[in-house]
């Protein structure tokens, strides 16, 4: 199958005050048409900056960016930067955890969807309007024509979502990247969310690159999932599969961390020590230090990546076998 | 009984909201309604619910950190519910409270080395026996000393919230709120803290009320647990048999909208319209009505009281 977007060896490095920071080091990562595609890891590992680099989001000045993005077959890593304007918010569109940062304060949400849909279909006022009412039914903010009218301030932080939700899809983009979505919502107000992008996905045939650091959440609504760690993506596949068999110790350390599984007070698995800062480019396995597996030459070259099978592949250089692999 | 440490007893609390328009009557917002409580020493209270449903509000009356409406707290035996001045300060020195943001708990440019002894200096503690003490918590929550001379954001969140938590044991106190001390955390460093409070539990018996939004961090760690939903209780039990039997329709759809790794559960999800209602004038009947989906007339009818089902377990619902 063809894939919509593919990233390969992306690396990103950042100038910063206290030096050059890697924040990407040779992203893998390929999203296929209509699929949702997690992607997870804990908070610094890089998730953010990889969804920022397709529509270069980040702070260009201050970067360098190598490696392959194609879209459709496209490279965009070359394009100059009107072309990828083009792009954002027509057949690429990004939702991100705290939709205010996102909204203006000061404009009713029907004026905004409207004037978002303006720009980017160059359409007229009139349809303009008359669009922004069907994505805020298409969405569930009901009564649309009165909620309209409305400031954000006026609504919850899950209708909130819902309005970014529908200024990202009113040009019917091929791949929608949601940034956390649901982080800062409640449980139920997350289930209802979760249940409309699943829905949107599959209505439209969108694409939809979902980052989140929850196991869960992507347990119940990716096809597949990318683990990432230290700027890598580590481990690769379909979502049951690499739950069931996690090959990459530390998908299976941090699968294994969630509490609910063992009995009530137990100890609960913990990866010892923390991510390493990146400061330096990698030249080993990055999670070597944290290893219990870890021997001499995962300390002297990068592991390549290993195919598990199914599409499974796994950046290890001894992936774990299906025995000694997570429970579930 | 001797060995309750805290105890609360139809408390309540309300803040006054602005009117909109000039003579119009005043309105309150019910922040906790009417919540009953007792923890023994050693024990682990679990409170869980949504946002704004009353968590905090109700770890800070227990702390009498807020003044009280309605209802009192008692402390180790003592009525706690209006004091004021002085013998609320000597109060501090025995409850202490966690907070989910360890960067917001510490000053960004003060060394930890350096708050840790301002809060010795705070409740008159001896020097050498805060130098003492403090060397001992590094240990407790292991941690290397050299922490003491760093700033916080020369430490991860994990670390902070290690420190944090050494700081809370600081004076020795006898009680403790955790409010949702782990949910700013990659489940990996959640698991580290949780580790550590069952350590500190286990070896200094203390007594917490710990809060969270998060039903399988409270299961883990907490003896009994509380479901709250505007402002008041709904579901209360044992831990054990809390889950072992989910009674109050609102406790079942929050745990099954959780996502877990089980691929089967999403079938099983109930999935709640609309938005949780605002806690300023309160419907007549149960809280819970307009979101339920087994909602009948008398449920709008008269407020279902917390009724004992059997060993302990309380629920407040019309149809149960
Ligand atoms: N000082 C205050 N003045 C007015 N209203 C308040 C005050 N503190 C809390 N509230 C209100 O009381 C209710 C309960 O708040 P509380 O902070 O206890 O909720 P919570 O359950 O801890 O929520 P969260 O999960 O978001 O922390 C909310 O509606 C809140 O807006
Ligand atoms: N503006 C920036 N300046 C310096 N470092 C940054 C900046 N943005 C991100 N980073 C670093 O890049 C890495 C990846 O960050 P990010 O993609 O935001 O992580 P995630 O979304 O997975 O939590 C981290 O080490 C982070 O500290
Ligand atoms: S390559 Fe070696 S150190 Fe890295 S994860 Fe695999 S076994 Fe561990
Ligand atoms: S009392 Fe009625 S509305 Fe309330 S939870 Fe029970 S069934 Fe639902
Ligand atoms: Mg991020
Ligand atoms: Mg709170």
């Amino acid at each position: 199958m063809e894939n919509l977007l593919e990233i390969r060896n992306l690396t990103v490095e950042l100038m910063t005050t206290r030096g050059i920071v890697y924040a990407l080091s040779g992203v893998d990562l390929a999203v296929r048409p209509g699929e949702i595609h997690g992607v997870v890891g804990e908070s610094g590992c890089g998730k953010s900056m990889t969804a920022k680099s397709i529509l270069r989001l980040h702070n260009p000045q201050r970067s360098r960016m190598k490696g392959s993005i194609r879209f459709e077959g496209r490279e965009l890593l070359g394009l100059p930067d009107r072309e990828i304007e083009k792009l954002r918010g027509s057949a690429v569109s990004m939702i991100f955890q705290d939709p205010m940062t996102s909204l203006n304060p000061l404009m009713t949400i029907g004026d905004q969807i409207a004037d978002m849909y303006r720009f980017h279909a160059r359409a007229g006022k009139k349809e303009a309007l008359e669009k922004a009412q069907e994505m805020l039914e298409k969405v569930g903010i009901a009564p649309a024509a009165k909620r309209f009218r409305q400031y954000p301030f006026e609504l919850s932080g899950g209708m909130q979502q819902r309005v970014m939700i529908a200024m990202a899809i009113a040009c019917a983009p091929k791949l929608l990247i949601a940034d956390e979505p649901t982080t800062a919502l409640d449980v139920t107000i997350q289930a209802q969310i979760l249940e409309l992008l699943q829905q949107l996905s599959a209505d439209m045939g969108m694409s939809i690159l979902l980052i989140t650091h929850n196991f869960g959440i992507v347990a119940e609504t990716c096809q597949r999932v990318s683990v990432m760690y230290a700027g890598k993506v580590v481990e690769t596949g379909e979502t049951r599969d690499l739950l069931r068999r996690a090959s990459h110790p530390y998908s299976r350390a941090l699968i294994r961390s969630i509490p609910g599984c063992e009995e009530r007070g137990t100890r609960l698995e913990t990866i010892p020590g923390s991510p390493p800062a990146l400061f330096e480019p990698p030249e080993s396995c990055m999670f070597a230090p944290r290893c219990p597996f870890a021997e001499e030459r995962c300390r002297k070259a990068y592991p390549t990546l290993f195919d598990c099978g199914g599409g499974h592949l796994a950046a290890c250089f001894k992936p774990l076998g299906k025995e000694e692999s997570t429970r579930v | 009984m001797s060995d309750i440490v805290v105890q609360a007893e139809n408390l309540t609390k309300q803040f006054p909201v602005a009117s909109k328009r000039l003579g119009e009557k005043p309105r309150v917002l019910h922040a906790v309604d009417g919540v009953s409580l007792s923890i023994p020493k050693g024990g682990i209270f679990g409170v869980v619910g949504e946002s704004g449903c009353g968590k905090s509000t109700l770890g800070r009356c227990l702390l009498r950190m807020e003044t009280i409406t309605g209802g009192s707290v008692s402390f180790q035996g003592r009525d706690i519910t209006n004091l004021s001045g002085r013998s609320l300060k000597s109060l501090r020195r025995d409850m202490q409270m966690i907070f989910q943001n360890p960067y917001a708990s510490f000053d960004p440019k003060q060394k930890i080395g350096s708050a840790f002894r301002e809060a010795a200096r705070v409740h008159e503690m001896p020097r050498e026996k805060a130098e003492v003490r403090i060397r001992d918590l590094l240990r407790e929550v292991n941690l290397p000393e050299d922490a003491l001379n760093r700033i916080p954001s020369e430490m991860s969140g994990g670390q902070l919230q290690r420190l944090a938590i050494a700081r809370a044991l600081l004076l020795d106190p006898s009680f403790i709120v955790a409010d949702e001390p782990v949910s700013a955390l990659d489940v990996s460093v959640q698991a580290q803290i949780l580790n550590l409070m069952m350590d500190l539990r286990n070896k200094f018996s203390l007594t917490m009320l710990f809060i969270s939004h998060e039903m399988s961090v409270v299961r883990h760690l907490c003896d009994q647990v509380a479901v709250m939903y505007l402002g008041m209780v709904v579901e209360q039990a044992e831990t054990e048999e809390l889950f072992s039997r989910l009674l109050h329709p609102y406790t079942q759809a929050l745990m099954s909208a959780i996502p877990t790794l089980d691929p089967d559960h999403k079938s099983r999800r109930i999935v709640l319209q609309g938005d949780i209602p605002s806690p300023i004038d309160l419907p007549a009947g149960c809280p819970f009505a307009d979101r339920c989906s087994r909602c009948a007339p008398q449920c709008r009818e008269a407020r279902p009281a917390l009724r004992d089902r059997g060993g302990g377990h309380l629920v407040a619902c019309h149809l149960v």
